[in-house]
């Protein structure tokens, strides 16, 4: 909810003036009342679309069916767009080519409509989302530099995601290598993913990294051996049980390999499914250091490492940016002591001089419960 | 005679929860402020001058810093200068 106070001062000799400032109430990032109003559509389009011509370009209220988009030119913006993508390996939307800067999506949707384990929502850089679902896919939003060399280490991503919502990722199992992985049994989900540059932007975002029941390869079943409808997977119990179905038992033998590994609390809000190697950010550096966001007012849940830095180790000159006021629960899988000693932020090296990341006080980033956290690591 | 400025209003973080204590910070100045100290001596007959504590006087300042809410809330003023003032309310 946004909150506005107008403020009026006035001096002994009855001269006023006034001037109004804005906050939310609330966690700030959209709510599924909001959610439900993006991608009104009222065109149908149902080839692979390329934009690529028109500077300026607005499209509104497409929905591009079992079409992938690719961008190739500036200044286009897409409004209440659904995106589900073809069926092949490439994101549903494409913002790889060099020529293509300041993309814009507003309140659009990306949902895969072929579920195939390579399939991310967005890939590339130079680009704005303000309002934005993304589901069912891989990794969610995946920022990489085409034609990256090491002379552009520290490049401007132009990266802005203004109350995204990157939830409901697609777990798969193969044998490998195979499309999932390289060399893992398991799909590695990210709802974002960084591997270099500078400056990005997270605004109220909500990311759940937590994966998607009853997609993908992940089936659960009662004890009793019934396969759950996806309302009532959802509906279980914290505590109850997440049985997968049996290894092999599905058509083409899916499950290739139990889908996740426990990691004993037997709890969802603890993170029972939210391993191996989900995240909602997983920060690297294989394109030089991933460094100066701006990360504030954002919610996030799940992951094994819920923000895995890993991969992306202070380096001289190099400063963090800043995260504030963000709020997590304390369902990542990789619990440090058990329950609630979870592993939350996790910065490698020596950034915590070279960050501003307030764990007390005004701008604080807490669990949900406003309590201070437990598991930061920088 | 011209109007007060508000250079700044703040609150002191983006995101509140329901119930939560809010901070307004509001900085004000008035260009037609003034602020008149006056110290007043006396000498006697012999020359002897006894100084005393200067006191001082604000011509125009600021009467009033009246914030009003949308959804409505209660502000209650914790802290004032002439150039500041710093309400709190409970985020509704």
């Amino acid at each position: 909810m946004l909150f506005s106070t107008t403020t009026t001062v006035t001096d002994a000799g009855g001269h006023s003036t006034s001037a109004t400032v804005t906050c939310t109430v609330g966690s700030g990032v959209p709510t599924e009342a909001e959610i439900a109003t993006w991608g009104a559509t009222t065109t149908t389009i149902t080839s692979n679309t390329t934009y690529s011509s028109t500077t300026g370009q607005t499209v509104t209220g497409v929905h591009f069916d079992g079409a992938r988009v690719s961008f190739t030119g500036t200044d286009i913006t897409l409004v209440d767009c659904v995106i589900t993508g073809d069926n092949s390996a490439s994101p549903l939307v494409s913002v790889t080519n060099t020529a293509a800067r300041r993309i814009k999506l507003v309140r659009c949707v990306l949902r895969p409509k072929y579920p195939r384990p390579e399939t991310d929502g967005i890939r590339g850089q130079n680009f704005i989302m303000e309002d934005c679902l993304i589901e069912n896919t891989t990794d969610g939003v995946s920022l990489v530099k085409s034609g990256y060399t090491s002379a552009q280490a520290g490049y401007a991503t132009g990266v802005e995601l203004h109350r995204v919502v990157v939830r409901n990722l697609a777990r798969w199992t193969g044998t490998p290598p195979w499309a999932g992985h390289p060399t893992d049994t398991v799909t590695h989900n990210d709802c974002f993913v960084q591997v270099g540059g500078s400056g990005t932007v997270l605004d109220r975002v909500l990311f759940d990294a937590r994966p998607a029941l009853q997609y993908g390869h992940v089936l659960l079943q009662s004890a009793a051996g019934v396969v759950y409808t996806r309302a009532q997977a959802y509906a279980l119990a914290d505590t109850a049980a997440r049985i997968s179905v049996p290894i092999g038992s599905q058509p083409g033998g899916w499950p290739v390999v139990a889908p996740w590994v426990s990691n004993g609390t037997g709890k969802w809000s603890t993170g029972e499914m939210s391993g191996t190697d989900f995240s909602c950010m997983m920060i690297l550096s294989s394109q030089g250091p991933s460094t100066d966001f701006t990360v504030t007012g954002c919610e996030f849940h799940g992951g094994e490492n819920m923000i895995n830095g890993g991969g992306n180790p202070w380096v001289t000159g190099a400063h963090m940016g800043t995260w504030t006021d963000n709020r997590c629960d304390r369902s990542q899988a990789n619990q440090g002591s058990g329950g609630n000693d979870t592993n939350t932020y996790r910065f490698s090296g020596n950034w915590a001089s070279h960050i501003t990341f307030p764990l007390t006080g005004p701008g604080a980033n807490t669990y949900l419960d406003g309590a201070t956290m437990t598991g930061v690591q920088f | 005679m011209a109007a007060p400025v508000i250079t700044s209003q703040t609150y002191g973080k983006a995101n509140y929860q329901p119930g939560e204590l809010m901070t307004l910070t509001v900085n004000h100045t008035d260009v037609d402020r003034k602020i008149v100290s006056t110290t007043t001596s006396v000498t006697d007959s012999t020359g002897a001058t006894g100084v005393g504590s200067p006191t001082t006087v604000v011509i125009d300042g600021a009467a009033s810093v009246t914030p009003v809410s949308t959804p409505a809330v209660a502000w209650t003023l914790v802290a004032a200068t002439l150039n500041q003032s710093v309400f709190t309310a409970p985020a509704p």
